[in-house]
């Protein structure tokens, strides 16, 4: 009897796993729909799909920054589980590579550089990406670094601020390009002559509200005047005092001088800086700090200007607020969306192919802005999922505009909306694959690590991630990974050579395709050493070569793990015909051969 | 720089123009418009871009931030110098520039350039392209200046197989190696390291004779061919003909040429840079400039 009831119990399983997805499904939203029904008003006819294991492929170099795992392809384009795409791009979003490849993407904006004067190595970055990782809301992020304040150890937020040093019209700029795509540099010295909406008393208004605080390096004691109403801030702050403070604050520094410092000998002095010195750069506030508008250039000293916010609205601020809260208040509110289309663009682009609106970081009176019905839908989405990155991207890579397949004629190729246009592989996915692609052949642990599918779809999607982020390391050895590479490269490496920036600018990086980079693919380092060492002594491929003894069978495992197929019939004669000794003879220097055609081929180098 | 040439300022204004004229960007499918259907439409007009002039070398340095004009060649009332006359009777320079001002009849000055946008990098694309960056959006394949000059100076050449007619060097946050729609055999070549400017001409790892990269790059078609019948998106045309242009240039004879060792002279302390740089089989004179700690980016023309 209790034989059978296990029996019985054991046949349930599946009926009622199934009978659990179904309800589970029908309760899911499929929201992505929805971008679909958005999307359609503006392709000429229905969306074709790409085939399934370009579509993983695509998705992991997007998400991942390189491509899938071993004979993942295989099995995604194989499994007919409905949710599929949907329990794959959940785990990419959870894993480590999508918070370390995205994080290059924010670290570009912000010009994030890995290896700063008095500031943490890599502290910027692993921000960044361990923001991404917790599925920080994207106003979250902005907030606390637009209003950070300390230690840049304690509080890694404030090297936004640290990049420029705090300098209230450096901080202005950027702020205006990179959170609201307006572009204010040119009234920093002058009204604007054209927009003449934009003078260069708006452009200082918006450098008010970043006016109240300063960055020390070296050293800085904290408690000079406590215990005293004196804002105790560097000699050179003085002047962006009120007036009236102004006198009070010079006489107390003097006496300062003169009572404590000029005592002091050679030795105390080195003694009392060593006391108060700063491990990093230090961000303060002073409520009391503004910014003087310079009436001429030869007559400094005009009035401290009032804040206004770049729309041109001005601020109520009580006295002593953080005007920095207040701008930040305004710039992420639900009634500002522009702040979040701003990076819904930037996403969009990185995804699709195609930006709503170009220069990304320029949105003005006389841009256009295409398909603007989907950038409004994607708002409400942002705007609903709290302002999620993951959720936005999980949001777009689920929907059938993302699947669209490449053009297949000479006619398609110009259209984007309706067919997704090939790009070259960024420097991040192209080293990162290569790497993976071939270490995973000699790896057997790494070739066949097929990711099983969960068959239960979660009813309330977690996107948080889960694993150890690989960060820049100072020592800068044994590198297998990109995001473990300093920001900027040197010029020579290989990042530099395929397009990663100097981060000097917003997003400076280039997507120029060059001569000196066909051949650093095909005779460069990277790619030699990886085909050189292809199918060595205890390699997966000899391993493979003794259980098959076909060449066949040994050439077609570079192929599964680079491209993500099997090798296709051409392919497999041409092999045959350059095999002297026959299918059956092992050819090491063939092998590598094929690995190396790979790697320069159009299907590898690029994302499809 | 002077250009003695019958081909003045106006007659390229009103050559651009007219190859211009009727274009407009196809806003409705946000398609990628490319150039390069309008220039093979326009050979009349591309026909009157030509440079016959005794130039041979063009010596660009773009200077990402660096003096200003106000106070160097280009005089303004509220330059904080007082101007100087020059050696061209009418025309004064500021005080800075003294000594230039007394060779200025060999210079060329342009003094008309003219700009809406208070921006850098929107500079940069203006300077380097010859178009305003808000009104080119949508259009990708823009050539960039050494590429353009590249253009006219081989207009009457015939096709040959490729070899960079131009190098660059410093960073590439600019604007200044992209063909665009004048097609591949007017890209640059980029020197990244320039103590070694050709460092993967070769296989730098491992040994292959000259069979087995035939082999491998025979593999290596196939799998393009195949892939291009199901795949026709921009940038694999792209990356195909690029593709083609270095295999030309690694087997080209002229290599040898970017053989710098013997040839230039770099002393980065002393800021110095002296050129002699011989190009299939035809020798230029030294050339002297001072790089000031700046992003120097040389464009040559064979």
């Amino acid at each position: 009897m209790i034989a059978k009831l296990r029996i019985l119990l054991l046949l349930s399983i599946p009926l009622l796993s199934a009978a659990w997805i179904t309800l589970s499904s029908a309760n899911v939203d499929f929201e992505s729909e929805n971008l679909d029904k958005v999307y359609a008003k503006y392709t000429k006819s229905k969306l074709e799909s790409t085939h399934d294991s370009n579509l993983l492929r695509r998705l992991s170099l997007h998400l991942r920054g390189t491509i899938p795992d071993g004979k993942e392809s295989l099995d995604f384009a194989k499994s007919n589980e409905t949710e599929k795409l949907r329990l794959t791009s959940i785990q990419y979003l959870k894993s480590p590579e999508f918070a370390e490849y995205w994080a290059t993407k924010l670290g570009s904006l912000f010009r994030e550089q890995t290896n700063r004067r008095n500031e943490v190595y890599g502290g910027f970055y692993n921000y960044l990406a361990s923001s991404l990782h917790d599925n920080k809301p994207y106003d979250q992020m902005v907030r606390e670094m637009l209003t950070a304040d300390g230690d840049l150890e304690k509080n890694p937020a404030g090297h936004f601020f640290a990049r420029d040093s705090a300098d209230p019209l450096q901080v202005a700029e950027y702020v205006g390009r990179v959170f609201y795509a307006k572009r204010v540099g040119c009234a920093r010295c002058h009204d604007d002559k054209f927009d003449k909406s934009f003078t260069q008393r708006d452009y200082y208004a918006i450098a008010a509200f970043f006016s109240q605080q300063f960055y020390r390096t070296n050293w800085w004691d904290e408690k000079r005047f406590e215990g005293e109403n004196i804002p105790n801030i560097p000699n050179e702050d003085i002047e962006n005092l009120p007036l009236k403070q102004q006198k009070i604050v010079k006489d107390r520094n003097r006496e300062w001088d003169q009572t404590f410092w000029n005592k002091k000998s050679k030795e105390e002095r080195q003694k009392f800086t060593e006391k108060h010195k700063l491990k990093y750069g230090k961000l303060f506030y002073e409520a009391n700090l503004g910014i003087r508008f310079p009436i001429k250039d030869d007559k400094p000293g005009g009035d401290l200007v009032q804040p206004k916010f770049p729309d041109g609205t001005i601020p109520e601020i009580k006295p002593g607020e953080d005007r920095r809260k207040v701008f930040v208040d305004w710039l992420v509110a639900k009634e500002n969306p522009r702040f979040r289309k701003v990076i819904i663009n930037r996403i969009w682009k990185e995804l699709m192919g195609w930006a709503f609106f170009t220069p990304e970081d320029d949105w003005n009176s006389g841009t256009v802005v295409y398909a603007e019905d989907v950038l409004n839908h994607l708002d409400q989405v942002f705007l609903e999922k709290n302002h999620s990155i993951k959720e936005l991207v999980y949001y777009i890579v689920n929907s059938q505009a993302y699947a669209r397949r490449t053009p297949a004629n000479e006619d398609e190729k110009s259209n984007h909306i309706q067919f997704f246009p090939s790009r070259r592989m960024d420097p991040d996915q192209l080293m990162n694959s290569i790497v993976k692609g071939t270490l995973e052949v000699d790896q057997p642990k790494w070739l066949f690590s097929e990711r099983r599918l969960s068959n239960f779809f979660p009813k309330k999607i977690d996107l948080k991630g889960k694993g150890a982020l690989r960060v820049p390391d100072k020592d800068q050895k044994d590198i297998k990974f990109a995001s473990q590479m300093e920001r900027p490269p040197r010029p020579n490496q290989f990042l530099a050579i395929f397009g990663s920036g100097n981060r000097t600018d917003v997003d400076d990086d280039h997507s120029e395709i060059t001569i000196d980079q066909v051949l650093t693919l095909m005779n460069g380092r990277l790619t030699g050493k990886a085909a050189w060492d292809f199918g060595g002594k205890d390699s997966q491929s000899v391993k493979n070569f003794e259980a098959s003894k076909s060449m066949s069978s040994v050439v077609n495992d570079p192929f599964i793990i680079l491209l993500g197929r099997e090798m296709k019939e051409k392919e497999r004669a041409l092999l045959l015909s350059n095999l002297p000794k026959g299918d059956g003879h092992f050819e090491r220097q063939i092998l590598q051969d094929w690995v190396w055609a790979i790697m320069n081929s159009q299907e590898f180098l690029h994302v499809n | 720089m002077s250009i003695k040439s019958s081909f003045n300022r106006k007659e390229f204004l009103q050559a651009s123009a007219a190859l211009l004229a009727g274009f407009t960007i196809p806003r409705t499918d946000l398609s990628a418009f490319s150039f390069s259907d309008l220039f093979s439409r326009s050979t009349d007009a591309a026909d009157d871009l030509s440079l016959p002039s005794p130039i041979k070398t063009v010596i660009f340095i773009n200077m990402e931030g660096g003096m200003s004009h106000v106070d160097t060649l280009d005089p303004k009332k509220n330059s904080a110098f007082g101007r100087v006359s020059s050696s061209i009777r009418n025309l004064s320079v500021l005080e800075p520039f003294q000594k230039t001002a007394k060779h200025l009849h060999k210079l060329s000055v342009i003094r008309s350039t003219y700009s809406e946008d208070g921006d850098h990098g929107m500079a940069q694309h203006l300077l380097n392209t010859g178009y305003r960056q808000t009104e080119t959006v949508g259009i990708p394949d823009l050539p960039h200046m050494g590429a353009m000059i590249s253009y006219v100076k081989s207009l009457n050449q015939k096709p040959s197989s490729y070899f960079p007619r131009y190098v660059t060097m410093g960073g590439r946050n600019g604007k200044i190696g992209d063909p665009g729609y004048l097609k591949v055999e007017h890209a640059g070549f980029h020197v990244g390291d320039p103590n070694k400017p050709l460092s993967n001409i070769t296989p730098s790892w491992g040994k292959y004779d000259t069979d087995r990269i035939l082999r491998r790059e025979s593999f290596l078609d196939t799998l393009n061919t195949e892939y291009n019948q199901e795949n026709h998106s921009l940038n694999l045309d792209l990356w195909d003909k690029m593709h083609v242009a270095a295999r030309e240039f690694r087997d080209s004879d002229k290599i040898s040429s970017f053989d710098w060792s013997k040839e230039i002279f770099f002393d980065w302390s002393n800021q110095l840079l002296i050129i002699r740089f011989y190009a299939g089989g035809v020798g230029f004179e030294p050339t002297t400039t001072s790089l000031g700690g700046l992003r120097p980016i040389r464009t040559r023309l064979q």
